[in-house]
């Protein structure tokens, strides 16, 4: 990873030296991945715009400590899956799972894309689309970290270590066992 | 079917698309070769890719229009509140967090240390200083079959007669 390559990172320091506004060009440069990150971890659109709005706000209080290393994204991807890892934990405490209860209102901006004109093969889509929810509703909330990382997000065994402040063969096992999970239930 | 050791399992993830960066170009090509020799191995990729392909990401929701502007809005607020001297808790750092939260945990502890030394040691001293009435009244509630330690009531023509 290269230390301070990110032009983020001057960004925030001027935003640590009293400049709220530049602050903006930060929300405007991740707003989308952070959203998305957000709404993968937590399965509900809306939580997630609230998560990611929080997750800003934390960023904005942390900027004042901030070390410039590697890339701004991994740094807010840090703070965002903390933030929706407790929230799960929390979650889970109240018994109130979004993925499973999930029908129809979210189920648009989840749903796979089409997989072509032929209703049966688009409704054949949408009921594995289902079952694979389930099972990731079902992952401890660890495991179902490592996975959106890897699967949805596309991050490497070490920028996942970096975001989850975990060892590279603990990403690589927790992936495995999400895996093995995930089979299990496609089965 | 010789059975696939976990461990060679968990290797299989790194030929899955998004993680081939994982391997070097010879360790690929070594996985590669035992999957066309062992059968098992095989098998176990292909239920792993299957599943793999299955999680294909959904569509990421479009931004909320104005969101940006809100958390905006939110951070000013933050900032104005911080250059007005406010004290947030949710602002302060986490030391300081972790330090009162500490305070206040060893305020309970010494409060409910001192609490229970207070009240053992009362106990024989109140014990030391009761009355004789009390000893007696002791005596009966442990000892009701004895009729000795019933206090002797003064004896009325009523209570005669009964016996």
């Amino acid at each position: 990873m290269a230390i301070a390559s990110d032009p983020g990172w001057e960004t925030l320091a001027k935003v640590a030296a009293g400049d709220t506004s530049a602050f903006a060009v930060l929300v405007e440069a991740h707003q989308e991945r952070l959203l998305r990150l957000c709404e993968r971890l937590l399965g509900d659109a809306e939580e997630a715009r609230d998560a990611a709005q929080e997750v800003f706000l934390k960023a904005y209080r942390k900027a004042a400590d901030f070390r410039p290393q590697g890339q701004v994204y991994t740094w807010l991807y840090r703070i965002a899956t903390n933030h929706c890892l407790n929230q799960l934990r929390r979650r889970r405490l109240v018994r109130f799972v979004r993925w499973e209860d999930s029908g129809e209102r979210d189920a648009a901006p989840l749903d796979p894309p089409d997989g072509g004109p032929d209703p049966e093969a688009v409704l054949a889509s949408r009921r594995r689309w289902r079952q694979v929810r389930e099972a990731i509703s079902r992952l401890p909330a660890g495991q179902r970290a490592v996975l959106v990382l890897a699967r949805f997000e596309g991050l490497s065994y070490r920028e996942i270590a970096a975001v989850l402040g975990i060892t590279e063969g603990a990403v690589e096992s927790r992936l495995f066992r999400a895996m093995r999970r995930i089979e299990a239930a496609q089965e | 079917m010789k059975h696939v050791l976990e461990a060679d399992e968990a290797q299989l993830l790194r030929l899955l698309p998004s993680l081939q960066s994982e391997l070097t170009p010879d360790g690929e090509r070594a996985l590669r070769e035992r999957l066309a020799r062992e059968p098992a191995l095989a098998a176990a990729w292909e239920r792993l890719e299957s599943a793999w392909r299955a999680l294909e990401p959904p569509p990421a929701a479009p931004v909320p229009p104005g969101f940006s502007g809100r958390v905006m809005a939110r951070v000013r607020e933050q900032g104005d509140a911080r250059a007005a001297g406010a004290v947030s808790w949710a602002a302060a750092p986490t030391w300081v967090r972790a330090s009162c939260a500490a305070a206040l945990v060893a305020g309970v502890l010494l409060g409910a240390g001192l609490g229970a030394r207070g009240f053992t040691g009362m106990q024989p001293r109140d014990a030391d200083s009761l009355p004789a009435l009390t000893e007696s009244y002791w005596a009966l509630v442990e000892t009701p079959n004895e009729p000795a330690a019933v206090p002797a009531l003064p004896s009325t023509a009523r209570g005669e007669a009964r016996r």
